[in-house]
């Protein structure tokens, strides 16, 4: 039997002993951790990398959105809350379900069938860079995203800060490019200059340029320049 | 619980009944909130058969736990006091926690300020202060009068 590391998140003793007890029923899920809050938590996941968070949302201190926006590699997530205001949230985050406690068996069941279909698509692998198939949560501002990096075509950095490009929407995060091109998929994300990296997938046109620079237009409009160092290698790269 | 919400309709509460509400309320949130939630009180006992405005102390404790000891990760001590000064009733709740600035009174303060201004006319008072930079305090002060002493 496949068994999933899980991890339960509540400022709440007996909320946590409801999921526990909820969770005895299935038994391939391994309980490895609690934390009754956050700053705990964050801790207990980076060590034990779980494969499934069952999170509290209202938590004294930081939330369990602030939580996920803490965590570089952000493990599947159930919601499990008091209240369903936050539901929609929840979702624009891909949760994999929002459960409002008090839980019930039958609902809580569903869940279970739900989280055991996603966790099997998962493949495992210990990469140095983030698997492109892998979801990252973005929090700017009072909005959250929660995307596949397959989606993202376009960062630019802005001093200490990168502003990803997805789909019609773009985010802001406090991440340098630098930092970003070591975790990234150097196949797919292209540095093409000191503040500019591109998802490749998204190239539309390639156009030469003065001093032996490319010109690159992207299937979403942005057009940017390639240094002649990085044109150099774009070539070079791509070539038979 | 449910027996002290009947009396609701009449407006008017005894200070002992309207803290045997709040006790019991106490020991649910404390099945919640567990060594987190602390209560400290100091009760004038001169005072218990005094009527007061029904809910008004409930509010201010659930209140002092929903904005107080509920954001605080180690929790707190909530503070209730009910003391007598210059023939008015002081009855104060502090809790841990500071008072937030961008959210405006709440419909429960609001309704307590507006049931304080309907029986008492203007006599009573309601104040919210932060202490410190680390407690809030809530306090009622209500005019002692003879129609109230009646139980």
């Amino acid at each position: 039997m496949k068994r999933y590391k899980t991890i339960i998140i509540d400022d709440e003793r007996l909320a946590r002993e409801e999921v526990k007890r909820a969770l005895e029923k299935h038994p391939e899920f391994e309980i490895i951790g609690e934390a009754s809050h956050v700053d705990e938590a964050i801790s207990l996941i980076e060590e034990i990398k779980p494969d499934i968070l069952f999170l509290d949302i209202h938590m004294p201190g930081k939330s369990g959105f602030d939580l996920l926006e803490e965590l570089t590699n952000v493990p599947d997530v159930v919601f499990t809350t008091a209240y369903d205001q936050y539901a929609v949230k929840a979702f624009e985050m891909n949760a994999l379900d929002y459960l409002v406690k008090p839980l019930r068996d039958e609902r809580f069941s569903k869940t279970i069938e739900k989280v055991k279909e996603e966790l099997s698509k998962r493949v495992k692998i210990e990469p140095t860079t983030l698997p492109m198939h892998q979801k990252i949560f973005i929090k700017d501002g009072e909005k959250c995203h929660f995307i596949p990096l397959t989606d993202i075509h376009f960062i630019e950095s802005l001093e200490n800060y990168a502003r990803l490009y997805f789909g019609s929407d773009k985010a802001m995060i406090k991440r340098s490019l630098n930092l970003l091109a070591e975790k990234l998929d150097p196949k797919v994300f292209f540095r093409v200059n000191r503040s500019q990296m591109i998802n490749i997938n998204y190239i539309k046109e390639i156009h030469p340029y003065f001093n032996n620079k490319l010109q690159i237009i992207l299937t979403t409009g942005e057009k940017v320049e390639v240094s002649s160092r990085q044109s150099v290698r774009f070539k070079n790269w791509n070539s038979l | 619980m449910r027996s002290s919400l009947y009396e609701k309709d009449k407006g008017l509460i005894s200070i002992k009944n309207e803290l045997a509400l709040v006790y019991d309320y106490i020991e649910l949130e404390k099945m919640r909130f567990e060594e987190r939630l602390q209560l400290k009180t100091n009760i004038d006992n001169n005072l218990i058969n005094y009527k007061i405005p029904t809910l008004c102390i409930q509010l201010l404790v659930e209140n002092a736990i929903k904005h107080g000891i509920d954001l605080k990760v180690g929790g707190g001590v909530v503070f209730l006091k009910v003391k007598k000064k210059d023939s008015k009733i002081y009855i104060t709740v502090e809790n841990p926690g500071v008072i937030n600035q961008n959210k405006s009174v709440g419909l429960g303060l609001e309704n307590l300020k507006k049931r304080l201004e309907i029986q008492y006319i203007g006599k009573a008072s309601f104040s919210l202060t932060e202490i410190e930079n680390t407690n809030v305090c809530a306090e009622i002060i209500i005019p002692m009068h003879i129609d109230d002493e009646k139980i």
